[in-house]
C-alpha cells in the first residue's frame, strides 16, 4: 500500500508542567495513512488525537520509533521544511493562525514563503478563498472577521500552499452549522477532486460518515479502525470511549431492537427515513 | 411583566467611520422568570453583540433593556446592579481564568459584590458543587485543570454571583460529547433548583431544541422569529433561510410526516421519537401505497 504518513512503533510522553511527572500517552503506537484517502480520527478530549496531528508533521517528535511523511523521517531536522510543505496542519483556534491584517495577504503568506511567483500566488489565493467561500471577504480586515470566517481563512492559507496532505485538528469546533458544512465540503472536494490526502480530527460524529476510514482513539490507543459503517455498528464500544453516535445510528439501533430492519450501512438521516417508511408500507 | 425585556435594540459598530456596521437591528424579546431562552443564528448574525447589551457591557445605539421593569442603562447604579443580577459567561470563558487557585478565581465576582467572607465561602462551595467541580480541585491552580474543568470553573465564577439571569454564549463550544453533556445537565440543574432564568446562545440545534422554552432566531442582526422550539423547528423555511440547519432528528420526523406517517415533529429526544414509531408499528399502522 502507498502510505503518505507512516507512524511506526512510537512512544510519546509529556509533562503537564515543568518538573511534573512524565505521562505516557503512546506506547508502541503505529498508524499508516494511505495516499489520497480521507481518514477521520475521533476520540474524547485527552485521547491523544491532537498530539497525533502534531506528530504527523514533526511539530512533536516521538521519544522512540519514527514518523515518516513521504518517506522522510520527522527526526531529520534539515528536512523539516519539506515535511511541513507536504503536510499542512490546521488547528482548532483560528485566532492563533491569522498572521496579517488583510484576508488576501494572510492567505498569501504561506505561498510567499515558498518563493512562488506573484502571479501564481494570486491564482492560488483566489482558488483557496473560493474553496472556503471567503473570496467576497478578500479585502476585509482579519481583525473584523467572526471566528468562523477566520477559521476558513486559516484553512485557505494552508490550501494555498498546495500540500499533499492536510491534517485538520477539530477545524469546525468553533464554527456554526453552515460554516461547518462549508468547510467540510471544501475539504471533501479537495480530497476527491485534487487527490489531497485528508486527516480530519474531530468529535462530531456526523462529520465522519463520508470518510473512507474512521480511527477511534481512547487513552492513546486505537480501539476501532474501519469504514464508517463498521465503526458505527459498534455502538457499545464507542459509548464506552465517551463518544456519542450520530442521531441516525441511535435511531437505527433502537428501532432494530424492536423488530425494524434497517441495514448497518445506513448512516444518513435521508436513508434512514426511507427505510422507516418502507417498514410501514402495506 | 417580564424579568428581562429588550425593546427595539439597535447596535452600530464604528459609527461615523468608513467601517460602520449595524450588528443588531430593532430586536424585541423577553425572558420570564425561570425560563430557558435560546438564541440561534448564523455566524455574524449579532448573537454575541446582543448578549453583551443584555448585561450592560455594550450600550445600545438605541432601544432599551429593562430588568424587572427598570432600564439598566438609566444611571451608573442601575448599570452596576445589572452586571451582578445578569451574569454573562463569554465564549471560551476559560481564557479568563487568572487567579492563583480555583477557589480565588470563583470568589472574584462575589468579593466584588462586597459580601461577607462566610457568604462568599458559601457561594463558592455551592457554585462549584453545582458545576460539578470536586472540592479537592479548589486549591489547585486553574491552569492545572482539564479543558472541561476549566470551563466549569469559569462558569462557577459567574454562578457564584447568584444572578437572576445567567447568560451563556456558546457554553459547549469545543468540548467533547461528554463535556458538552455535563455543561447542559448543569444548566438544567441550576434552572430547576434555583429557578434562575437562563439565556443560552448556541449553534447546536439539538441542544436548543431539548433545553429551551423559547427560541430567538437572529438573521443579519434582526429577530426573524421568537417562539417555542416546537413552532420554530416546524417552520423549516425560517430556520434554513437563516443559515441554520435543523436538528437531524427533526429533519427525519418532518420528512416522515410529509410522507404521511402521523409522527409528532416536536419529539426532540431520540427516545421519544423512537417510542412513537414503535407504537405506530405495534398498532399495525400502514401507509397507503
Amino acid at each position: 500500500m502507498d502510505n503518505i504518513i507512516e507512524i511506526k512503533n512510537i512512544d510519546f510522553s509529556y509533562r503537564e508542567e515543568e518538573n511534573a511527572p512524565l505521562i505516557k500517552l503512546f506506547e508502541n503506537f503505529s498508524l499508516n495513512i494511505e495516499r489520497g484517502s480521507f481518514t477521520a480520527i475521533i476520540g474524547h478530549n485527552g485521547s491523544g488525537k491532537s498530539t497525533l496531528s502534531r506528530l504527523m508533521n514533526g511539530m512533536y517528535l516521538p521519544d522512540s520509533g519514527e514518523v515518516f511523511c513521504e518517506g522522510i523521517s520527522t527526526l531529520e531536522e534539515d528536512r523539516r521544511f519539506d515535511i511541513r510543505q507536504n503536510v499542512g496542519l490546521v488547528f482548532q483556534n483560528p485566532d492563533n493562525q491569522i498572521v496579517t491584517t488583510v484576508v488576501f495577504e494572510d492567505v498569501a503568506f504561506g505561498p510567499e514563503n515558498l518563493g512562488i511567483p506573484p502571479e501564481e500566488i494570486k491564482q492560488r489565493v483566489e482558488t483557496a478563498l473560493k474553496d472556503v467561500g471567503m473570496w467576497e471577504c478578500r479585502e476585509d480586515s482579519t481583525t473584523k472577521l467572526s471566528g468562523g470566517q477566520k477559521q476558513r481563512v486559516a484553512i485557505a492559507g494552508i490550501l494555498a500552499m498546495e500540500p499533499k496532505c492536510i491534517v485538520l485538528d477539530e477545524p469546525t469546533a468553533m464554527l456554526d452549522p453552515k460554516g461547518r458544512k462549508e468547510v467540510l465540503s471544501a475539504v471533501k472536494r479537495l480530497n476527491k477532486e485534487k487527490g489531497i490526502t485528508v486527516v480530519l480530527i474531530t468529535h462530531y460524529m456526523e462529520e465522519v460518515t463520508d470518510a473512507d476510514r474512521v480511527v477511534v482513539m481512547k487513552s492513546g490507543e486505537i480501539i476501532l479502525d474501519g469504514t464508517p459503517c463498521e465503526v458505527f455498528s459498534k455502538g457499545d464500544i464507542l459509548r464506552s470511549a465517551d463518544l456519542t453516535l450520530p442521531v441516525t445510528c441511535d435511531v437505527k439501533e433502537m428501532l432494530n431492537k424492536e423488530g425494524f430492519n434497517i441495514p448497518d450501512s445506513v448512516l444518513t438521516p435521508e436513508e434512514c427515513t426511507e427505510y422507516i417508511l418502507k417498514s410501514f408500507e402495506g | 411583566m417580564a424579568l428581562l425585556e429588550a425593546q427595539k435594540l439597535e447596535y452600530i459598530y464604528s459609527q461615523k467611520t468608513p467601517f460602520v456596521k449595524q450588528a443588531v437591528k430593532g430586536v424585541d424579546f423577553c425572558v420570564e422568570k425561570g425560563e430557558i431562552v435560546g438564541i440561534i443564528g448564523h455566524t455574524g448574525s449579532g448573537k454575541s453583540t446582543l448578549v453583551q447589551m443584555l448585561n450592560g457591557l455594550l450600550k445600545p445605539t438605541s432601544g432599551s433593556v429593562t430588568l424587572n421593569g427598570e432600564d439598566i442603562f438609566a444611571n451608573k447604579k442601575s448599570l452596576h446592579d445589572a452586571r451582578f443580577k445578569i451574569g454573562l459567561v463569554f465564549q471560551y470563558p476559560e481564557y479568563q481564568l487568572f487567579d492563583e487557585t480555583v477557589y480565588k478565581d470563583i470568589s472574584f465576582g462575589p468579593s466584588n459584590m462586597g459580601l461577607e467572607k462566610d457568604e462568599i465561602d458559601r457561594r463558592v462551595i455551592s457554585a462549584s458543587k453545582l458545576v460539578g467541580l470536586p472540592p479537592h480541585l479548589l486549591n489547585k491552580s486553574p491552569f492545572d485543570l482539564s479543558g472541561g474543568e476549566k470551563r466549569r470553573a469559569a462558569i462557577a465564577g459567574v454562578v457564584a454571583m447568584e444572578p437572576e439571569i445567567l447568560i451563556l454564549d456558546e457554553p459547549t463550544a469545543g468540548l467533547d460529547p461528554k463535556g458538552r453533556q455535563r455543561i447542559l445537565d448543569m444548566i438544567v440543574e441550576l434552572n430547576k433548583t434555583t429557578n434562575t432564568s437562563v439565556v443560552i446562545v448556541s449553534h447546536n440545534m439539538e441542544d436548543i431544541a431539548k433545553l429551551c422554552n423559547k427560541v430567538l432566531v437572529l438573521k443579519g442582526g434582526e429577530a426573524v422569529a421568537f417562539d417555542t422550539p416546537e413552532k420554530i423547528f416546524a417552520e423549516t423555511d425560517i430556520v434554513e433561510q437563516s443559515g441554520l440547519i435543523l436538528p437531524a432528528l427533526t429533519k427525519m420526523l418532518i420528512s416522515l410526516k410529509n410522507k404521511g406517517l402521523p409522527v409528532n415533529i416536536a419529539n426532540f429526544s431520540v427516545n421519544d421519537a423512537v417510542k412513537e414509531l414503535i407504537r405506530l408499528k405495534k398498532e399495525g399502522y400502514k401507509l397507503d401505497a
